[in-house]
């Protein structure tokens, strides 16, 4: 089975500013949004089996303060779980259908967020998918969100 | 107000004013409605101001924030955001917020506040 993150269609979204450095060990994600391309880019890595995803705040993602904005927060939880979601669904789409989120600790500017998705339950018609987003280890943020599976793409 | 707002496009009023936001081409999703993380700040921005105007002068820290995505919105809708306070104590404040787009609702959410940061 191809892997779509290593091998994405050609008709997604580019991974956004060029400008911004992978951090080392890291790929920019394509992202098929243009929200996610206008504050990303975001980044991937696999290990095992497992695809961990990140994003480097910087100054467009935080308050006056270089505090993680809560809105950038949760866009990134969004994309992230959705990343899983698209795995889990593929050639079928998703969208959210909620989302909760919990926020354990400060992010601030300079840090890598990194998470681990996971999907807890998957039905016909809902996946059931949440993640805990570290920085350096520590937890700064819970998601959990429901999708709608989309026939088709 | 801040980089991310700036940076986004939110130019939120005076706390009290009605707050609104159109959407434009870099708030979408891949089906061109728009994109829940943008819909997901909108939420939180006004529940935050709706607390800030409760708590007079203290500040409010999101702590827990609960978004259902009830409809989307397409390039070019003005999306009207609102939120009252459910209930407030000493440390906490609950707040209920609603995006509309006409008498069409696009998002609820329900949010919690500590009145004083988080931070150890």
């Amino acid at each position: 089975m191809s892997d779509p993150l290593l091998n994405p269609p050609a008709d997604l979204y580019p991974p956004g500013r060029s400008d911004v450095p992978a951090p080392e060990g890291w790929t920019p994600s394509p992202l098929y949004d243009p929200f996610e391309a206008h504050i990303g880019p975001m980044f991937y890595r696999k290990a095992g089996d497992q695809v961990h995803y990140a994003i480097k705040l910087d100054e467009r993602h935080c308050d006056g303060q270089g505090n993680g904005e809560p809105g950038l927060l949760m866009t990134f939880a969004d994309a992230t779980l959705g990343w899983a979601v698209w795995l889990a669904v593929t050639p079928n789409s998703a969208v959210t259908i909620s989302q909760h989120t919990d926020f354990l600790g400060s992010a601030r500017v300079g840090d890598l967020i990194e998470c681990v998705p996971a999907v807890t339950r998957k039905t016909r018609e809902i996946i059931f998918v949440k993640g805990l987003f570290r920085v350096g280890g520590e937890p700064v943020l819970s998601a959990s969100s429901l999708w709608k599976v989309v026939k088709g793409s | 107000m801040s980089g991310y707002f700036e940076y986004v496009g939110v130019t939120p009023p005076a706390l009290g004013e009605p707050f609104s936001f159109q959407v434009a081409s870099e708030h979408l999703n891949g089906g061109g409605s728009i994109h829940g993380g943008m819909s997901m700040t909108l939420a939180e921005l006004v529940c935050r101001r709706a607390v800030s105007a409760s708590l007079e002068g203290e500040v409010g820290a999101c702590i827990s924030l609960n978004c259902d995505f009830i409809s989307g919105a397409r390039k070019g809708e003005t999306i009207a955001c609102t939120a009252e306070i459910t209930r407030q104590t000493n440390a906490l404040v609950f707040v209920s917020a609603k995006l509309t787009s006409g008498e069409r609702t696009v998002m609820t959410a329900n949010g919690l506040y500590a009145v004083e940061a988080t931070d150890e």
